[in-house]
């Protein structure tokens, strides 16, 4: 069995994920099928997603743990063969309906990847990137919030000095940071964590994981794991998924303490995955 | 044996060798034209070669001229020829080919002379060589110099000089008055030729218009009137002083110094002199314009109308090949057609360039180019402007030879951007466009800019299309000049490869046309070194700034 620390077992804050009233849903998804070409890959997911908490998505590779995180911004219309059925709600609007804006839905719902991606330009463009998209120009409000993002992210003190010089020359667990405040620049309601720390080294993740503590203050966090402890640590919620279904989904110290279903605690044991 | 091939020795041998054999042809290649082509700007000797006295074949007793080239034949060869060789016995003979320029004295400016006729062979001091605008060098000592009309005997060579910067700076302003302010004049009166025949091809042209047009013409050819007086004066002015000169037949002439350019003393010249002369006289090839039918002078003319028509080209050539290379890559989906389309374009690399100078000439020069004339300069018809060959339809022609390959480098450049950087941007609320405007494509730049490195190479070699859409032998305006709008892109230009062609080929003066062949061809390999050079120095600086993406 995995030890919890104590501080994430902050019972007072534990919801009742069925019963969540619609000024405490973030997303809410609702008999979501997922298909690339012929092959289904999310079977009827259903959940919602509490609005200034994290919720952690765990299970082995191939889940569609990712598919289903991509699905919250729309990034899965990249892919040409991929095809939903099903709503995801965000302000009780369906994402997915025809008259949706993308562009603007994707500023809504940022996301962080794998790979730290930065951009071929300076700290300070990478960070004002949404915003130049928006059209902002003026110079006061750029510089306030770059400073703003990058103390959001925890990277501010690293590189006020060298705001100016490329992002390639940080590091990659500062890179990651820096996509991160990129993320955060144009102020949208749920960040999106793809695996954010499986590329870095050990001290770096520590670092962002700290930061996802302190993200949930304004943000709805949800972050993909294959990393079970950094699910246990950071998250308020777990959902474990397996073969493209949702098996459960409940507050993070039950999962890993009392999982109700067989599968769920076979894997948080180690019996496969 | 066995254990030697098994080993992979020869492989690496043979690979080696491949490698070993391109870089001496190269090199080879490099060295023989840089030799051949820079040695003509080294100043020779000139000799003074006393003949034998022979009642057959020499008529003069004196031969001044510089050595060209000598060889080794077979006496039989001679004898066959009908030369006379009483009591030589020798199996070989060698002869020189003697330059001894004075052209229109004597009947033949390069001639071969026997070793066995020469009686005594002499590097005389004071030997002077004179570079004139008509009939070549002229090789002989100097007499006497006339200034306003004085004829001076001693300090002649100082003397000269003098004179002669004198004549030079009158030459100058000569040039100048005739291709600035008349050739302005010239233009202006041909502008309003044009707008009179404008005006009547309307049935526009009132009385007061007439009469204003004419007036202008007047106040032209007043102003006109004005500088030709000008010119003559200056003519006479420059035409003024000779000098007086003993050539190789003993005898004294007279030459005008309004036809000198320059004279120098080779057998005088120290070595630094002559270090200092060869600058000189490369400088004068670059910077000059070419005089007698390309075989004198320098190559200016051909040198910018390549640079310039190669710029011209790759403005064209590149927004049309990103642009179709992006549409290609990023918005026409992956299949059958695309595909075909693909193989089309690389395809189209390997027409024949001479197919193009006919596609040009048919497609550009008379229907684009006869159908402009007809929709915007009606008034200068038959003559035409742009339905004729030029610069503008040469750069096009090149353009579309090229874009196969500015197509290909690009589309390989926009598949090696990582996808997580799209997504990145995507991510953030960006639109495809505007991920295409901002991150793709100065990602793509460092390969966009191959691109344009190898399409700058391929055209500026190219001379067969060129032949047909616009280059010529002699362009008497270069393309960009002082008259509104400056740049005027429907003039013929020249072009440093057709000018090899012109003056190895064309030249009714092969001797002295070989070394410039050989001087072009190194300036056109420089020039395009040269581009490639500015070419590659922008793409390391973008590589530069995109250094992570090689990570």
């Amino acid at each position: 069995m995995i030890s919890v620390a104590p501080e994430v077992m902050n019972l007072e804050k534990q919801l009742d994920l069925g019963q969540l009233s619609e000024e405490q849903t973030a997303l809410e998804i609702q008999g979501l099928n997922l298909f690339y070409g012929d092959k289904q890959a999310l079977f009827d997911i259903n959940m919602k997603i509490p609005k200034r908490q994290v919720t952690a998505f765990i299970g082995p590779s191939g889940c569609g743990k990712s598919t289903l995180l991509r699905c919250m911004n729309r990034m899965n219309d990249l892919v040409d063969t991929c095809r939903t059925e099903g709503k995801i709600n965000l302000h009780g609007k369906n994402i997915y309906d025809k008259d949706i804006d993308v562009a603007a839905l994707r500023q809504n719902v940022g996301m962080v990847f794998q790979r730290p991606n930065p951009f071929p330009k300076s700290i300070y463009e990478n960070v004002i990137y949404g915003l130049r998209l928006q059209g902002v120009k003026d110079k006061r409000r750029l510089d306030e919030v770059v400073e703003g993002s990058l103390k959001g992210a925890a990277l501010w003190d690293e590189v006020k000095d060298r705001l100016h010089e490329s992002a390639f020359g940080l590091s990659g667990g500062q890179q990651q940071r820096l996509v991160i405040a990129r993320a955060i620049a144009i102020e949208p309601e749920v960040l999106l964590l793809d695996e954010p720390t499986s590329a870095l080294d050990p001290i770096s993740t520590l670092t962002i994981e700290e930061l996802i503590n302190d993200l949930k203050e304004k943000y709805t966090v949800v972050i993909v794991t294959h990393n079970m402890q950094q699910a246990a640590r950071v998250s308020d919620q777990t959902a474990f998924m397996y073969m493209g279904e949702l098996i459960e989904y409940a507050n993070t110290n039950t999962i890993f303490t009392t999982p109700a279903e067989r599968k769920t605690e076979d894997y948080i044991t180690g019996r496969y995955g | 044996m066995q254990q030697w091939f098994k080993s992979g020795s020869p492989w690496i041998w043979m690979t080696a060798g491949a490698v070993s054999i391109s870089l001496i042809s190269v090199i080879g290649l490099l060295s023989l034209i840089a030799w051949r082509g820079l040695s003509f700007f080294w100043p020779s000797p000139v000799h003074e070669f006393q003949m034998k006295v022979n009642q057959h074949a020499i008529t003069q007793q004196t031969i001044i001229g510089e050595i060209y080239d000598r060889e080794t034949i077979p006496t039989s060869q001679l004898r066959s020829a009908g030369v006379h060789l009483d009591g030589y016995r020798e199996e070989t003979a060698t002869r020189y080919l003697v330059k001894t320029g004075n052209r229109e004295f004597v009947e033949l400016d390069f001639r071969w002379i026997l070793a066995h006729d020469i009686e005594q062979m002499q590097t005389p001091e004071g030997m002077a060589v004179f570079e004139r605008t008509q009939n070549g060098n002229f090789y002989g000592y100097l007499v006497a110099v006339s200034r306003d009309g004085n004829l001076i005997k001693n300090d002649l060579q100082n003397m000269l000089s003098d004179v002669l910067e004198r004549t030079s700076s009158i030459n100058e302003q000569l040039y100048d008055l005739q291709h600035d302010e008349i050739g302005r004049i010239n233009y202006q009166i041909e502008k309003l030729r044009l707008k009179q025949r404008a005006l009547e091809i309307n049935n526009d042209l009132t009385e007061d218009k007439r009469q204003k047009i004419e007036a202008d013409v007047q106040a032209l050819k007043q102003e006109y009137a004005v500088l030709e007086k000008q010119l003559f004066a200056l003519r006479d002015e420059s035409a003024r002083d000779y000098v007086v000169v003993k050539d190789m037949r003993g005898k004294e002439v007279q030459l005008n110094l309004s036809q000198v350019l320059d004279v120098y003393y080779p057998n005088d010249m120290s070595f630094f002199g002559k270090i200092g002369h060869f600058f000189a006289q490369l400088g004068k090839f670059i910077t000059d314009e070419p005089r007698e039918a390309n075989t004198e002078g320098g190559v200016f003319p051909a040198i910018f109308g390549t640079v310039f028509m190669v710029m011209l080209m790759a403005v064209i050539v590149t927004p049309f090949g990103v642009v179709a290379a992006i549409y290609l890559h990023e918005y026409a989906g992956n299949h059958s057609v695309t595909k075909i389309i693909r193989i089309a374009v690389i395809n189209l690399a390997g027409v024949p360039s001479v197919v193009y100078g006919v596609f040009g000439l048919g497609f550009f020069v008379y229907m684009l180019g006869g159908s402009l004339d007809k929709l915007f300069y009606p008034e200068a018809l038959p003559t035409p402007t742009f339905g004729t060959p030029g610069v503008i339809w040469s750069a096009l022609t090149l353009a579309i030879l090229t874009l196969p390959v500015v197509i290909v480098s690009t589309e390989e450049g926009l598949s090696r951007i990582p996808s997580s950087v799209r997504q990145g941007s995507l991510a953030l609320g960006a639109t495809k466009a505007e991920t295409l405007w901002r991150i793709v494509i100065p990602m793509a730049s460092p390969a966009i800019m191959t691109g344009l490195i190898l399409a700058v190479a391929r055209a500026a070699g190219e001379v067969a299309p060129l032949m047909l859409v616009g280059v010529v032998k002699l362009a008497p305006t270069l393309p960009v000049d002082g008259n509104f709008p400056f740049v005027h892109v429907d003039r013929k230009f020249m072009h440093l490869g057709f000018h090899i062609y012109d003056v190895g080929f064309q030249s009714p003066n092969i001797e002295a046309a070989r070394p410039l062949v050989y001087a072009t061809a190194f300036l056109l390999v420089s020039v395009i070194v040269a581009l490639n050079m500015t070419a590659i120095g922008i793409r390391n600086h973008l590589r530069e700034r995109f250094r992570a993406l090689e990570q």
